[in-house]
């Protein structure tokens, strides 16, 4: 609704549910309360008297007996409020909307440009924002008056322009959310318009444009990172033995084109896991990933009653089953370990919530361990219990930490191309690592070489 | 000269270091100064605009182009994933349902590599990408050597970054007229052959 001040004649606008409550006009801080009876409009088209109500001044509306439109007066809010009563002219009418009964100069309708200065109410969640106390104070003259944006509210927007795909410009992103705000709202058009200037006003402040001097600072500090984590590569790499999987060029399936084939990556991971296989490991890389899964290191032997890959269920096939115990002095505690893996491929409709019903039909009061296993260590989207989310990259890791014990085993040599594969085809490293000064992307290396070294020592 | 925008070529020059703080939002001790993570959401925001304003231009090339050769559906883009695609069916068949396309056209930017790729792709995975590959010669590039999902081959790897680059100042027009370049040797008789083909195939 749209409200004048007797007091210093300035146009302001209000909600629609304002009239019973005090304004005060941020202009000239007269107070008043905004009239709750009704308008007496006569049309002038069949000079039938409608009754209109306040939440409508300053609106179009049309005669229910004529349909002739007309234009409701502004309502004039000042120290004294009555009720007021006008002769409505037709909207082409130039003068249409002036009241008839007093002040006859109108002052211009308060603008983002001549809003007023004396607060700086703000949208949204800021300390400012007051909306729906029983006063109405200049912070509720929305959206006309909105001198500041608080912080919160900014970083929502660009939460919500970041996870929402809308369009790739300024323009396009405000015409669709203000045409989705006005579908969901179902407000007029000048409420939608008056939303898309607010919005604007928010974009052109979220969406800054860097200068180059930001990016004279950014690459500064970026170097300054850069170089630091290529001397700590260089001091790592310098310790590397020649047979490192990071010094190695040959990747197991990627000489086949098979670097991403998920089956041929649970069959092996079933073969390493499999204590009983050719490979010489035993059960050290099972107690690896097991003590990872558990958060403690376990020295308890290990007794595997199966193992499988690619295990058909009821309802699909499960890529790696393992299924055991630990053999304590008094007791066995039995296990049950389940990996799901993907590399290119999402999870089928409702996955692992079957592979879920299956295990706890199955588990037989065993402690289960479920892993879902990607490149990016996403979690999983159709699981009822928790599957632990492990990436590639973490997988080698952990067998990384027990290869150096490894090295006499037939197996050895097999691990490092697998190793090695995992990190070019899945984890895309650039393999065999030559020289750490020219390395572009440093972090990784260090990571995962820290990763290593530290789970190394805690074993030792 | 139409800059592509300098967030962009700071973005690829930088882009370990913006993967971890813009995608990731990894914390560093390195990089913990609160006005320098400003700025990299200041950067970031801005290279994802840019980006959006290019891969439009991109949809535009290749919905141009397969309107001439074959028949395409509107460009839809995915501005977080940073790709545009078309659907592209022969002149000869009617449109399929858009769940049911058996080819699309596209350009990706893939976030971690300084470079666009035209791509183009079949239902029927290695099957539609041997006969593609038969069809449009021997240039195209395979989906396992380019990182592509299987049933895709790329017409060209444009990179974004050229030689010995200094600055962060772009050509955008040049990198459009390469993705022009790589789409135009799809011609109508091979595209038709290779519909033929991969209409017959399932992924």
């Amino acid at each position: 609704m749209l409200i004048q001040c007797n007091g210093c004649n300035k146009k302001w606008r209000l909600p629609d549910d304002a009239p019973g409550k005090s304004f005060a006009c941020p202009e000239c801080a007269q107070s008043s309360v905004i009239p709750t009876n009704v308008f007496l409009v006569q049309c002038e088209s069949c000079n039938s008297k409608l009754s209109i109500k306040p939440r409508r001044a300053g609106q179009k509306v049309k005669c229910p007996k004529c349909h002739n439109g007309i234009q409701v007066p502004i309502l004039t809010v000042g120290e004294i409020t009555a009720q007021v009563s006008v002769t409505a002219k037709s909207p082409s009418d130039s003068n249409a909307g002036q009241p008839t009964t007093r002040n006859e100069k109108i002052g211009e309708e308060s603008t983002l440009a001549n809003s007023p200065k004396t607060e700086s109410p703000t949208i949204g969640h800021g300390e400012g924002s007051n909306v729906g106390g029983n006063i109405l104070a200049a912070t509720e003259v929305t959206p006309v008056v909105v001198p500041s944006i608080s912080p919160q509210f900014l970083e929502d927007l660009k939460v919500i322009c970041r996870t929402v795909p809308v369009a790739p410009t300024a323009d396009l992103c405000i015409q669709k959310l203000s045409t989705h705000f006005d579908r969901m709202r179902e407000e007029t058009g000048a409420r939608q318009r008056d939303f898309r200037i607010d919005l604007r006003r928010v974009f052109n402040e979220v969406a800054l444009v860097p200068e180059d001097q930001h990016l004279r600072t950014l690459a500064m500090h970026f170097e300054a990172w850069r170089t630091k984590a290529r001397t700590q590569m260089g001091t790592y790499f310098a310790e590397l033995p020649a047979d490192d999987p990071l010094c190695c060029s040959i990747s197991l399936f990627g000489i086949m084109k098979h670097g991403r084939l998920e089956t041929a990556h649970t069959q092996v991971l079933a073969w390493l896991l499999d204590p009983k296989m050719e490979h010489g490991f035993g059960d050290g890389f099972l107690r690896a990933l097991l003590s990872h899964l558990s958060g403690e290191t376990i020295v308890d032997p290990i007794h595997v009653e199966k193992t499988h890959s690619e295990y058909v269920i009821d309802d699909g096939r499960l890529d790696v089953i393992v299924q055991g115990d630990f053999r304590r002095a008094s007791d066995k505690q039995r296990w049950l370990l389940l990996i799901e893996a993907k590399i290119d491929a999402n999870e089928g409709e409702q996955q692992l919530r079957t592979y879920d019903k299956w295990a706890g039909k199955h588990a037989n009061g065993r402690d289960v361990y479920r892993v879902f296993l990607t490149p990016d260590g996403r979690s999983s989207e159709t699981a009822i219990e928790t599957w632990t989310p492990l990436t590639f990259l973490q997988l080698a890791c952990i067998f990384r930490t027990v290869l150096k014990q490894q090295q006499e085993r037939p197996g050895y040599h097999f691990l490092r191309f697998y190793i090695c594969g995992v990190l070019k085809d899945i984890c895309k490293w650039s393999l065999p690592l030559t020289n750490p000064e020219t390395c572009d992307d440093p972090y990784n290396f260090v990571e995962y070489l820290k990763t290593v070294s530290a789970s190394q020592e805690k074993n030792s | 000269m139409t800059p592509l925008g300098k967030s962009v070529a700071f973005y690829f020059k930088y882009q370990p270091e913006m993967l971890r703080l813009y995608w990731k939002s990894q914390k560093h001790e390195e990089v913990s100064d609160p006005e320098i993570l400003r700025m990299v959401e200041i950067v970031g925001d801005h290279c994802c605009q840019k980006i959006g304003e290019f891969l439009t231009e991109c949809g535009k090339i290749i919905e141009t182009h397969f309107a001439e050769v074959a028949k395409c559906s509107a460009p839809s883009a995915n501005y977080k994933k940073w790709v545009v695609s078309c659907g592209v069916w022969s002149k000869q068949f009617g449109k399929p349902l858009k769940q049911n396309w058996k080819m699309q056209a596209g350009v990706d930017i893939p976030r971690t590599k300084a470079e666009i790729i035209a791509w183009i792709w079949g239902v029927g995975k290695t099957a539609a990408e041997e006969k593609m590959t038969q069809e449009f010669g021997s240039s195209v590039i395979r989906s396992t050597d380019v990182d592509l999902p299987a049933g895709r081959v790329a017409l060209a790897r444009i990179p974004i970054l050229p030689q010995g680059t200094d600055g962060f100042d772009v050509d955008r027009d040049q990198l459009l007229e390469q993705v022009r370049v790589a789409f135009s040797m799809i011609k109508q008789k091979e595209l038709d052959n290779v519909y033929h083909v991969v209409k017959q195939l399932r992924d």
